[in-house]
């Protein structure tokens, strides 16, 4: 299959200090890059998200869990499950950028990626969006079950339409 | 673009807390069951609520699945299912000789992967990605029978199912694949059984969609699938895959727009990306999770779009609970036979509709003669919403 729209494409990458895999740790600091990155990043309904990530929400969902089990299901952090979703991130940054057009989170290795940049073009050819963000997170190691800390590595790709201011 | 009703559903699976099988679904909830119960062994372990819609051991038949690979099993289950179905299951669980493997695509959605090997990390120690998350199940069903083109997982918690369909009908109708076997699953999760509670979404009684006096969801479980072809190479087909209506509401990590002005959109989108008005929907299968204002929410949004009557509304969450990933799903396979019948299923658990919401409400089971269209809705935490309009194949 080939995309038809003709689109540029700037890049932004990032690389965390080891962060907490719990909670909002990981969502909170991606949300801020993006937040923060210049130039700054298209906002608004005529943008599309697309997060690929192998394993996104898995290391707060241990983390929860580890916790839950320490306190008591009765006591587990109410705060803390949300992030334990593998969309947490994608939410997190539809809120910080003020995103409402489609959002989507793909889930994998590399094929994740792939998926979400063809799906990116696709959002464009298909005239539904002026932009779309192709946001790729990975971890440094695979979470594990003691609740190491994470370095996260950050790309985003924008990708805009010919034509589009 | 993609030209609206291009994709057809030629097959349907499911697995539920009210049946191992679509029509056994089907009957339990067009009958207005629920399966809204009281668990033990969830009281012994010390949760704060012990109500769910679990899939009972009558339902596995003698074969229950361990914890750790709970999901899979339903997901091959369901799937299964569908590909049979659509008259493209072979002996020995393979693909139909002269269909080309690697012209069959898997779409998933899932929200938490497989939720028992998380839990059985606390005491073994141990946690392995490639055993637990949310990319196993489309990895299992490939692997099962033999699926050899693109294998996806759309992890969008409550609203999987319809973006993992979304995904694979514009996959299909774009001749990247010619076969796509598309829905989503879910385990009973523990993890999400304490989250829950400990947020106040779920309601100690069992969930009452739309009800007055609602105080929240019940977690489910199950796994549904389709499998979609493009009309022209479709023999028969079951519905038509319209198109999916996707937004965000930017608004807060876990409460929807208090207008539902983001759901709305999301319907919206859908009607568009289909080509048809309001007026053309007959029956809308809302997300309804029994949440006060996740319902509120979507009543308003439904106004929004449909003006002062909206179509008749059905949540089946009532009767199979909310089972995250699989829900939109199971809620997509079962339009597709409320299509096919010309029946709007009940919206179970409910003794009294909220009137301040002011939608119609299907109580018990309704005929519509002349349904051709469905919207099929549901929004996610992170305030992800999603819409699939559905049609008569006929």
């Amino acid at each position: 299959m080939t995309s038809t729209a003709a689109a540029t494409t700037t890049t932004h990458h990032w690389a965390s200090e080891p962060l907490d895999g719990a909670g909002d740790a990981v969502a909170g600091w991606v949300a801020a890059r993006l937040t923060d990155a210049e130039p700054a990043l298209p906002r608004g309904d005529r943008v599309s998200l697309h997060v690929a990530t192998p394993d996104n929400g898995s290391r707060e969902a241990l983390a929860f869990w580890r916790a839950a089990q320490v306190t008591g299901y009765a006591l587990a952090a109410p705060g803390a499950f949300p992030w334990t979703l593998s969309n947490s991130v994608t939410g997190r940054i539809s809120l910080a950028l003020g995103l409402t057009g489609p959002c989507t989170t793909w889930v994998g290795a590399d094929e994740a990626t792939t998926e979400a940049e063809l799906a990116a073009r696709l959002d464009l050819d298909d005239g539904l969006v002026d932009h779309a963000l192709v946001v790729s997170m990975r971890g440094d190691e695979p979470p594990d079950a003691g609740g190491s800390a994470v370095r996260v590595q950050l790309t985003v790709s924008v990708l805009t339409r010919e034509g589009t201011s | 673009m993609t030209a609206p009703g291009q994709v057809v559903v030629t097959g349907t699976g499911a697995v539920s807390a009210l049946g191992g099988d679509v029509g056994t679904t089907w009957n339990a909830v067009l009958g207005g069951r629920t399966a809204v119960r009281h668990w033990a062994d969830l009281a012994e372990e010390g949760h704060p609520l012990d109500v769910a819609c679990r899939v009972d051991d009558a339902v596995w038949g003698g074969q229950v699945p361990g914890t750790r690979v709970r999901g899979r099993a339903l997901a091959r289950r369901a799937a299964r299912e569908s590909l049979a179905d659509a008259g493209l299951l072979g002996p020995g669980d393979r693909l139909v000789d002269g269909l080309d493997p690697s012209r069959v695509g898997v779409f998933v959605g899932t929200t938490m992967g497989e939720s028992g090997v998380y839990e059985e990390s606390t005491a073994t120690g141990e946690f392995d990605l490639e055993d637990g998350g949310c990319h196993v199940f489309a990895a299992h069903l490939a692997s099962t029978f033999g699926i050899e083109g693109p294998r996806r997982t759309l992890g969008t918690a409550c609203a999987a199912g319809n973006y993992a369909i979304g995904a694979a009908a514009r996959a299909v109708a774009s001749g990247r694949v010619d076969v796509a076997l598309a829905g989503g699953v879910e385990p009973f999760s523990r993890i999400a059984m304490v989250g829950f509670a400990r947020m106040r979404a779920m309601a100690p009684d069992g969930c009452s969609p739309f009800g007055l006096g609602r105080r929240g969801m019940t977690l489910g479980e199950g796994a549904g699938f389709v499998v979609l072809q493009r009309r022209a190479d479709a023999g028969s087909a079951r519905a038509v895959v319209a198109g999916l209506g996707l937004s965000a509401d930017a608004h807060h990590p876990t409460a929807p727009r208090e207008d539902g002005s983001g759901m709305a959109a999301a319907m919206r989108a859908a009607l568009s990306a289909s080509g048809l008005m309001p007026s053309d929907i007959g029956w809308v299968s809302a997300h309804g999770t029994g949440t006060p204002r996740s319902d509120a929410a979507e009543s308003l949004a439904l106004h929004t779009v449909f003006g002062d009557t909206p179509p008749p509304v059905s949540s089946v969450k009532g009767a199979l609970g909310h089972a995250l990933g699989a829900a939109t799903a199971l809620e997509a396979v079962l339009s597709v036979r409320s299509l096919e019948a010309g029946m709007l299923v009940p919206n179970a658990g409910v003794a009294q509709v909220d009137p301040a919401l002011d939608v119609d409400v299907v109580v018990t089971a309704r005929e519509a003669h002349g349904l051709d269209w469905v919207l099929s809705c549901g929004y996610a935490f992170g305030g992800l919403n999603s819409a699939l309009v559905l049609g008569r194949a006929a």
